[in-house]
């Protein structure tokens, strides 16, 4: 029996095991269209409540993503050539521009067809043939930075239960001089553990200096949870005030029920529990807020209330990395991924825009938002950002970019930020063609941004479904099938790297397998593009 | 595409996608909320959903989405699989293949389940979790040693006929 065999017969007969409970799609139209009808009452009252308060900025800057759509304006493609280069490096690799040009890789597995979670670095003078360079030995490495004088690992030193945030600074990445950023709420930190956590979320370099978000934040366990009768099947958020629960109405229309296996929208058709009198039949009754438990009542120590939500501490270092400056405290933001940029006009926080927001979401989601500060100090909520999803961010004619998939929409987009932090948006990828590849596929760099985008859909091939779109600007875009310029049988793409002169995409030829083991990308190809 | 084509489409595909999502992350409650979640972003935008050559793998992707964000903001681990009886599973073949997909993380059981469960060819998968080719069979592959490792322990004749 061989192994496809005994995978399909198992997995089916675990799924032929699982009882679903049916639903039907009348229930599910009618969520949408509830869902649909919401939207519209929520958008009229905000604009009513827009245009009462006055609030001009709200009313300019919130609603100015454009709409889908290809923008019309075309710009020149850059000139691209085909170079054949030796394999090294593994499928996710991240890379920066560091000192004299050298590419520095972070790359995850470090051979292709070897995944491992560990990572490894590597560096390059032209992006086609790599060495590889010491790690500083027991920093688990979050962020990998640079800038014209070093390179920089950013990361955590774990000793026991105590967790610090640790750079690497380094001039060639050979030789590294580390320096630790100050522990935010170290006291609480090492008095609850168990409980408070420190990651760093984002890290940037730029005009002044190395910028490091550390986030803060402290958790119940499941065991607490079960502990208090909120097992985690329960939708639960936590808000400063404390624990929301979220449940579906209570039958005979009365509170809610949020006990276990009340899950929303799961019930059997005509039996679902709580299903509100005169629903339809197995209509799932949208989630409604339960109850608010207080941390008190959870047995959250008051000191650690504050950080229930979380807190998002920015350090910069002014001197390459030989010490920090924390600059601020952004509350309530560190459970969500963020990505900082440093500009000439300040700093620029996109908060909760890496993690696919629920669309729609029936109870509270995070909508990606802007933060921006001139001088790192005095903060303000600059609006919405218009990705939802991101893929690539980076630097784009000066202003703050990222690309990914837009707000409620399959579209891929790209937004940039302007000196304010404001964030306008539009579509370079309508509909289906949005389904870009992964994350390695978007680069911003001197000569604009790039991105490979893919068609979701049987094709002859990779390469055959992929289309890639270059902009110096944010404003005008070019499209060109990366079939025109890979004309020799079969490949799979790679990763965009942007460099100070040219754009790196790397493509190889589908790896084989051989005595049971998938071999090293021995045919690799660099796509360079220059203007 | 109206709304009759999309009522067809969630009665052939959402038991399907449910078991299947259930089994990659673990936990049939949350893939039953997350399938059920993105089949109605799907009916909100079926007119673009609709034309997708697979529009269960959309639904699919939309739902592993929404599971994993899930799961990390209730800070619950997705590295859990159904442990069934030990009665069930009597043939110490069958339990080598359950250990072997229960070692796997989310990640790495989706690409398992799309390919074996669902049937969907290696592009298919790769276009559903938005992974290269490559890394689906690398994915594959990992499954695929595991497994074989516990055969060998087991049967070093099973092994080799495993190939």
């Amino acid at each position: 029996m061989s192994d496809d065999t005994r995978f399909h017969t198992y997995l089916r007969s675990r799924a032929e095991a699982l009882d679903v409970r049916p639903v039907e799609s009348g229930a599910v139209v009618a969520r949408a269209a509830h869902r649909r009808q919401r939207r519209v009452v929520v958008g009229v009252v905000i604009v009513v409540l827009v245009l009462a308060a006055g609030v001009t900025r709200l009313a300019g800057r919130g609603t100015t993503v454009e709409a889908g759509g290809m923008p019309p304006a075309a710009a020149p493609g850059l000139d691209w050539r085909p170079v054949d280069v030796p394999s090294v490096l593994g499928a996710e690799a991240s890379t920066v521009v560091g000192p004299g040009g050298t590419l520095f890789a972070l790359v995850k597995g470090g051979l292709v067809g070897e995944p491992t979670d560990e990572k490894a670095l590597y560096r390059s003078a032209d992006g086609q043939a790599w060495g590889p360079l010491p790690l500083p030995p027991g920093l688990t490495v979050r962020s990998l930075v640079a800038d014209a004088d070093r390179v920089y690992v950013v990361g955590t030193v774990t000793a026991g239960a105590s967790t610090e945030v640790m750079v690497g600074a380094s001039t060639d990445g050979s030789n590294w001089s580390m320096t630790p950023v100050p522990t935010p709420r170290a006291s609480l930190v090492a008095r609850h553990p168990d409980m408070v956590k420190v990651v760093v979320d984002t890290a940037t370099a730029g005009p002044h200096g190395l910028t490091v978000a550390v986030s803060v934040r402290a958790d119940l366990s499941s065991e607490d949870l079960y502990s208090h009768g909120l097992p985690p099947v329960n939708r639960v958020l936590a808000t400063p005030d404390g624990l929301e629960v979220y449940g579906v109405p209570a039958a005979g229309g009365a509170g809610c029920d949020a006990s276990p296996g009340t899950t929303p929208g799961i019930g059997p058709s005509g039996t679902t529990p709580g299903t509100t009198p005169g629903t339809m039949p197995g209509a799932m009754p949208e989630p409604v807020l339960c109850e608010v438990r207080p941390w008190g009542d959870l047995g959250v120590d008051p000191e650690l209330r504050d950080l229930m939500t979380g807190e998002l501490h920015v350090h910069v270092s002014t001197d390459g990395a030989s010490s920090f400056e924390e600059l601020a405290t952004l509350p309530h933001l560190s459970a969500l991924p963020s990505r900082i940029f440093d500009t000439s006009s300040g700093w620029t926080v996109a908060a909760g825009v890496a993690e696919a927001r629920p669309l729609g979401s029936p109870y509270k989601s995070y909508e990606p938002t802007s933060f921006h500060s001139p001088d790192g100090h005095s903060w303000t909520n600059a609006g919405p950002v218009p990705i939802s999803y991101a893929y690539g961010g980076g630097l784009l004619d000066g202003r703050p970019a990222m690309a990914g998939y837009g707000p409620d929409t399959l579209d891929f987009w790209l937004a940039t930020a302007d000196a304010t932090g404001h964030w306008t948006g539009t579509a370079i990828a309508p509909g289906r063609a949005g389904a870009i590849v992964n994350s390695g596929t978007v680069a911003f760099g001197p000569l604009g941004y790039t991105a490979i985008t893919g068609l979701v859909g049987p094709a002859r091939d990779e390469i055959d479904r992929y289309i890639i779109v270059t902009s110096p600007d944010g404003r005008s875009f070019h499209t060109r099938p990366m079939r025109e310029l890979v004309t020799d049988g079969v490949w799979e793409a790679g990763d965009v790297v942007a460099t100070p002169d040219a754009v790196l995409i790397r493509i190889w030829r589908p790896l084989e397998e051989a005595g049971g083991r998938l071999g090293q990308p021995k045919v690799q190809r660099l796509l360079i593009g220059t203007r | 595409m109206g709304r009759d084509s999309f009522e067809e489409f969630y009665d052939r595909t959402r038991p399907v996608i449910v078991r299947a999502l259930a089994l990659a992350i673990g936990d049939l409650d949350v893939a039953t909320e997350a399938v059920d979640e993105a089949y109605t972003r799907a009916f909100a935008r079926w007119r673009t959903v609709a034309v997708l050559d697979r529009p269960e793998a959309w639904v699919y992707r939309v739902a592993s989405n929404w599971a994993v964000s899930i799961f990390r903001r209730r800070r619950l681990s997705m590295h859990r699989l159904y442990a069934p009886d030990i009665v069930e599973m009597p043939e110490p073949a069958e339990r080598a293949v359950h250990e072997a997909v229960a070692e796997l993380d989310v990640a790495h059981r989706s690409v398992v389940v799309c390919r074996y469960l669902l049937g969907w060819s290696i592009a298919e998968t790769a276009a559903a979790l938005g992974l290269r080719e490559g890394t689906v069979k690398s994915r594959l592959h990992r499954a695929s040693a595991g497994l074989r490792s516990r055969l060998e322990a087991l049967d070093p004749t099973a092994a080799k006929e495993s190939r």
